[in-house]
């Protein structure tokens, strides 16, 4: 009764994506947090837009980038590499670019509210930009961190417009729990859509409910450490 | 806090599970594009071929001008079940299918599903009293993309000529979702496949079949797509079998190649 097959590859998915969107969101929000330029301006409105692009404008764009005539899907087959639309990997690359703001907008403003002169003192002391990235930033982020993780996997996984343009709805490989539960309602099979979507229900409300509780708990660690002299 | 501690180990368990459950792309098994009007008889069909050549089937329903777009952009389908056969021929000049594989399947018929209607008169006395009809909400699958859109589409201005008012159209993805819109009560009345009203055995006082002449048939081609995997040859084989002839005809459809080739043998 349960789609195994469509649940394991929506949170393959989800991990794959929150996993490489993390990678190339720390150094960017980073960038973003202390770099005051237009340029940099420019680049936090494009990251910011999927928020509110309807998913098929995005899913239409990427469908004639990473289409077999798009540029980006003519070079991945001039390297010899699987066609990128209709497959997992083409998802992957849907959905980093659909949650994107999902996975910077936390990591930019955990990184902003990093006191400078911590910073500074590290600078004084001799260490490195990346040092100073690594020793400060990074653990003073880590709530930011957490959360940008947590609603980049949410996200993905509740992504349906970007994957229905671009995913094909082929089961096992671009069938993801959205999709399905679609086609299931189509094809008056609402006992699978109901199982699908109360598991989606429960999930949504375990993440959430998790994310409160971690803004919980760094807001206590914080209000500790306010008391405790420094 | 014990119930981050849980999360925590939950997540741990999820990532793992992800990590070691390689979801291996089946390469034998077979990618088809099937219209919406076929999914029970295909899925009938591809349980049966399943059972008898051990190949995995993985069938993606949908309107057949769907899966054109979707083909012409690179979809990784092996065969192509469609509603009609001008899709094919879309396909065919894009030299996207194999030459030589395009057959006939099957030919659907379009039928009238009114479930408030409770008549047994024949079909031409149904349609003359529903010329007077008010239908306030009629569902059709979309006419550009589903070629049983098109075709309710023609009924429907036959109906219009002859009367019948209605005040608003629903137009769905799929002739699937036509269904599902007169099934939920969302739509007064719809234009859907004859297969899908036996399928769920709907009773027969609350359809009509439409009258052949009102709408060009739906003669649904099958093909095999450039690329394909060297086991589709033998679904599409296996579509011609006398199996898959009795599930298709349980179903309503007509086998107008079949009886072709029966009569050329007498």
């Amino acid at each position: 009764m349960i789609d195994w097959e469509t649940i394991i590859l929506s949170l393959k998915l989800a991990t794959t994506t929150t996993f490489l969107l993390l990678i190339v969101s720390i150094p960017f929000a980073w960038w973003l947090s202390r770099s005051t330029g237009w340029f940099s301006r420019i680049a936090e409105t494009l990251s910011t837009l999927p928020l509110v692009l309807p998913p098929t404008v995005l899913g239409f764009y990427l469908l004639l980038l990473l289409g077999k005539d798009g540029p980006i899907g003519q070079l991945a087959n001039k390297l010899g590499l699987e066609p990128l639309v209709f497959s997992f990997s083409g998802l992957v690359i849907g959905s980093m670019i659909y949650s994107l703001p999902f996975a910077v907008q936390p990591l930019v403003a955990s990184f902003k509210s990093i006191d400078k002169h911590l910073l500074e003192a590290a600078a004084s002391l001799r260490a490195s930009p990346l040092d100073q990235f690594i020793s400060i930033a990074l653990p003073l982020a880590k709530p930011g961190l957490l959360s940008a993780a947590i609603l980049t996997f949410a996200h993905t996984l509740g992504e349906f417009g970007v994957i229905l343009m671009i995913g094909g709805n082929i089961p096992g490989e671009t069938r993801v729990l959205s999709t399905a539960i679609y086609d299931h309602v189509e094809a008056l099979e609402y006992t699978q859509a109901h199982w699908l979507s109360g598991i989606m229900l429960l999930g949504a409300f375990i993440i959430l409910l998790s994310l409160q509780a971690l803004r919980h708990k760094s807001k206590a660690k914080r209000l500790e450490s306010g008391i405790s002299p420094s | 806090m014990p119930f981050l501690n849980a999360v925590k180990y939950l997540t741990y368990l999820v990532l793992l599970s992800c990590i070691c459950i390689n979801s291996n792309t089946h390469a034998d098994a077979l990618r088809v594009a099937v219209a919406s009007n076929f999914r029970q008889a295909g899925a009938e069909i591809f349980q049966a071929f399943e059972a008898k050549e051990k190949i995995e089937v993985k069938a993606s329903y949908g309107s057949s001008g769907k899966f054109v777009t979707l083909i012409s952009q690179g979809a990784p389908f092996d065969l192509f079940l469609a509603a009609d056969s001008a899709s094919i021929s879309i396909l065919a000049s894009q030299a996207l299918i194999e030459p030589d594989s395009r057959q006939i399947y099957a030919q659907g018929q379009l039928a009238w599903w009114q479930p408030g209607s409770q008549s047994m008169v024949d079909n031409n006395l149904y349609f003359q009293a529903l010329s007077d009809a008010n239908i306030p909400i009629v569902a059709l699958a979309n006419p550009s993309t589903a070629p049983y859109g098109q075709a309710a589409l023609q009924a429907l201005s036959e109906l219009q000529r002859r009367g019948m008012s209605v005040q608003k159209t629903l137009t769905a993805q799929s002739v699937s979702q036509a269904f599902q819109f007169v099934s939920s009560g969302n739509a007064d009345a719809g234009f859907v496949a004859l297969s899908q009203l036996k399928a769920r055995q709907i009773p027969p006082q609350q359809w009509h079949l439409v009258p052949s002449e009102w709408y060009s048939p739906l003669i649904q081609e099958a093909v095999i797509l450039r690329g394909h995997s060297p086991a589709a040859q033998r679904l599409l084989h296996f579509l011609q079998s006398d199996q898959a002839a009795k599930a298709m005809l349980d179903l309503g459809y007509r086998l107008p190649h079949k009886q072709n080739a029966v009569s050329s043998h007498d």
